[in-house]
């Protein structure tokens, strides 16, 4: 692990203790008090601050220390968590977003004015005593080293280990390290021979700050080790210590140099060598002698042994990896965050491309060996596709993520458009669990975006009027996901007003959309609202009604193979459904042939397959649609429908397919089993093709072109109803019972 | 988190229960100064302590010290695991004065 790799682990969990910071600081504005939460957002500015001291981002450290002192007082309950003070917290992590992803030099003049002002503003909510010792000053040690005198002679002690004696100043622990975890690195780096904790400093009961670091050690180490690796252990902390190394065998003198320089008492030092193994008692005495001597006489000016420094910026990686994992550590016990790879998407996307072909080359090998006859080799190949299968699932659901962190996002979008419109609106998720491919995810965003957006300004009433129609004045939006045949459907729904009928027609007339006088069921009417450039808003807003986006997010809805439809009620709200293939690479197919000609229906999709009996083809001669158990199925001739030409063959087959709660029917020749589908998309020039969505190479290498059921189900119920029209007069006894609408 | 310190007068046992560190110091200092200042603390129970960092640390020396001040017996029972590793790691236990009773399984605590 080298230094950018650690610096790239300490970006990304930086950013994700941003989002968590977030996320608590919305749900604080609910539950102002509740204290492990505010615990939880003291922690996650206290790591960033921490981490991003490890390496040296002194324009982060300097801005996230007063944040955390405000933190910490409200956690302290000295302080109330007022929405002011939260809007303000929010742009202080805004802020830190920023901060964190630019290097010192990049700190220009209006990055240090947001932070200025953002520091004035925070002053009133720091504690009074903090304004002046800032960050640098508090941190560090007074400066060390006052020149000592050199012994002449004074023999070697008798020592074979390394002594190390450390002070840690006050702050250390509010600077997320934890002295203990540097003496446990000690000993990968040699055997603790003794460990002594000096705890003199420790103040009376009643001035004793918990927080702050009041310990000292003197240690023992038997070690290979060079004296820079030892002072490297100690590297994140070398502001934050006084330390000193003296090497085996180091200079009689030099350990009463040591003595002499400790805060606590020559005599008790002493002893504490002594014990340790460090010293023998005649060696103190010997030393302690000079000392008196050396005292009477001045000589030159000698540096510390322990003062030699190497060079900054020398940082040992396997320190950076070991500090970042006690930071790790510590917020584990917070959160129990599950375990994770981070892995880069470009590699998932280039095995999920081979496991595609290795699905189309794994159907070549079953069909040469059940042409071959050979069992054995059939059911190799049969074992081998299984694999595959298993493989190809497995890969697909490495890219599968929660929508939720997309959900949580928008408590923020909601709680700003709710304050711009000055309306009170709540967020409602559920089914924040449901899976759906990484890509899908980060495209479905901005779509998503714009219909909560739309939802906030245009579907949920001003509070007046909420209250005027007898609802509670706080509207809320409702984000909601679930799995249904294959499909994930997301669900953007208000409780406002509904939309406005009479008035979309009235603009789509206006525009000349639809003549006057056509007769449109409602969810016609409501689609209207796609249509490019369409704005029934009274008034435009600086948030929407400007009657750009519909289109475009209906647009990038469909070029992910989704769809969506409006749902309104009036005064009860309108609901926007989204429906999205589950993944975008590999589908399971069913094949069906006509004629020569293969096609693949997606197998989520598919009910039950039929046969179309002579009875059937009879009674459905000049309509299209069957009575299926009683129910009404419309049927669409793919024969016909793709002009293909050839006899037609003896038995014909219905497949049976719903979407979005159609069902409607296929008729087909032959029907040639279940298939893994990888889906080649069709060139620009096909992009007109009413009711293809791609093709796909069969094992035997021919190409199938894979049907688009949403729009042929679509087709089915239009021609279905305009038919039903002409036919009304004309159909005698023992009709079906009526056909649904195309739309609820 | 789960951090708690459950202090029975009648018995003058404190039982401090999940992790004593840090981020539990200063809640922890407070109920600590209490049951002291009651003046009937005795024993601190430290069987379910599952982490202790240095702050935690510093808050056990401070109790034994502030009751040897005030000349009364304090002693940390029931060492737990995690508390024996910081003990024996920074050789306090002996400071402490008080008997370890280390368990059959690890003779050797300090790995």
């Amino acid at each position: 692990m080298n230094l950018d790799q650690a610096f790239n682990t300490f970006l990304e969990e930086s950013r994700e203790m941003l989002a968590d910071m977030e996320r608590i600081l919305l749900e604080l504005e609910a539950t102002p008090d509740e204290s492990e939460l505010l615990n939880a957002l003291f922690r996650c500015v206290h790591t960033i601050k921490g981490s991003a001291g490890i390496f040296g981002l002194e324009h982060v450290v300097g801005f996230t220390h007063v944040v955390e002192n405000v933190l910490d007082r409200l956690r302290a309950q000295q302080l109330q968590l007022s929405p002011k003070l939260a809007e303000l917290l929010l742009r202080c992590r805004d802020h830190i977003a920023v901060l964190v992803e630019c290097s010192a030099e990049d700190v220009d003049a209006d990055l240090q004015a947001v932070s200025a002002a953002l520091l004035a503003a925070l002053k009133p909510f720091q504690a009074e005593a903090a304004a002046d010792s800032e960050p640098a000053a508090e941190g560090q040690l007074p400066a060390k080293a006052p020149a000592r005198v050199e012994a002449t002679g004074g023999g070697r002690v008798s020592g074979d280990t390394w002594h190390i004696s450390v002070r840690f100043s006050p702050d250390v622990l509010r600077h997320g390290m934890d002295p203990i975890g540097f003496i446990r690195y000690l000993r990968t780096l040699g055997e603790l021979t003794h460990v002594a904790t000096i705890s003199d400093a420790l103040p009376a009961a009643a001035d004793m700050d918990p927080e702050s670091c009041y310990l000292g050690f003197e240690i023992d180490l038997r070690s290979d080790a060079d004296k820079a690796a030892i002072e490297d252990a100690f590297e994140f902390v070398r502001e934050l210590c006084q330390l000193r190394i003296l090497p085996p065998r180091s200079r009689l003198q030099e350990y009463m140099q040591l003595i002499e320089e400790l805060p606590e008492d020559p005599g008790r030092l002493g002893e504490i060598l002594v014990a340790s193994g460090a010293l023998t008692r005649a060696e103190l005495e010997e030393g302690l002698r000079l000392q008196r001597e050396h005292d009477l006489q001045s000589e030159q000016p000698h540096k510390p042994i322990g003062e030699v420094l190497v060079e900054e910026g020398m940082v040992a990686p396997e320190l950076v990896s070991a500090a970042l994992k006690s930071q790790a550590k510590a917020r584990e016990s917070k959160a129990q965050a599950s375990q994770y790879i981070r892995v880069q998407a470009d590699k998932l996307d280039a095995l999920i491309n081979l496991v595609g072909e290795l699905v189309i080359a794994s159907a070549g090998v079953a069909l040469n060996a059940e042409k071959s006859g050979d069992t054995a080799t059939r059911e190799a190949a049969a074992a081998m596709s299984m694999l595959v299968e298993e493989i190809r699932d497995s890969s697909l659901q490495l890219r599968m993520v929660p929508i939720g962190e997309t959900f949580q996002r928008f408590q923020r979008v909601v709680r700003d458009v709710a304050a711009e419109l000055g309306k009170d609106i709540a967020l409602a998720i559920s089914g924040a669990d449901t899976e759906l491919d990484k890509t899908v995810v980060e495209k479905i965003a901005d779509p998503l975006t714009h219909l909560v957006r739309n939802a906030c300004d245009h579907g949920i009433e001003p509070a007046a009027v909420r209250e005027a129609a007898g609802k509670s004045p706080q509207g809320t939006v409702r984000l909601h996901a679930y799995h249904e045949s294959g499909t994930i459907v997301i669900e953007v729904a208000d409780d406002g007003g509904g939309l406005n009928r009479e008035r979309i027609l009235a603009k789509a007339i206006e525009r000349k959309l639809v003549a006057p006088g056509t007769p449109l069921s409602d969810s016609e009417v409501f689609n209207l609202i796609f249509e490019p450039g369409f704005s029934t808003a009274d008034q435009v807003t600086n948030l929407s009604g400007r009657g750009v986006g519909m289109d475009v997010v209906k647009r990038s809805i469909e070029a992910l193979r989704g769809s969506v439809e409006v749902l309104s009620a009036p005064q009860q709200g309108t609901t926007f459904r989204i429906r999205l293939p589950l993944t975008l690479a590999i589908i399971d197919g069913f094949l069906a042939g006509i004629g020569d000609s293969t096609f693949v229906v997606p197998l989520e999709m598919v009910v039950e397959c039929i046969e179309f009996t002579p009875a059937q083809q009879q009674e459905a001669a000049d309509r299209d649609f069957i009575n299926l158990r009683g129910e009404v199925l419309p049927f669409i001739r793919l024969r016909e429908r793709f002009h293909i030409e050839g006899p037609r063959s003896r038995r014909q087959n219905v497949i049976v397919v719903n979407y979005a709660g159609q069902k409607a029917g296929l008729v087909v020749d032959a029907l040639l089993g279940e298939h893994q589908t990888v889906i080649k998309p069709l060139g620009g020039v096909f992009a007109h093709l009413q009711g293809i969505s791609g093709s796909t190479i069969l094992g035997n290498g021919s190409v199938a072109l894979i049907l688009d059921v949403p729009a042929l189900v679509q087709q089915a119920m239009a021609s279905e109803a305009t038919g039903f029209v002409n036919r009304i007069g004309s159909i005698g006894k023992g009709a079906p019972s009526l056909p649904a609408p195309a739309a609820s | 988190m789960s951090n708690a310190l459950r202090f029975d007068a009648k018995t003058g046992r404190l039982r401090i229960t999940g992790e004593l560190t840090i981020y539990q110091a200063a809640a922890a200092k407070a109920e600590l100064l209490k049951a002291l200042d009651s003046g009937r603390l005795r024993e601190i129970d430290l069987g379910a302590v599952t982490e202790l960092d240095t702050a935690g640390l510093q808050l056990l020396l401070l109790a034994k010290r502030t009751a040897a001040e005030r000349g009364e017996a304090l002693q940390l029972v029931n060492h737990s695991e995690p508390v024996l590793d910081v003990l024996t790691l920074l050789n306090v236990d002996a400071a402490l004065g008080d008997p370890v009773l280390i368990p059959a399984a690890s003779q050797e605590p300090a790995r």
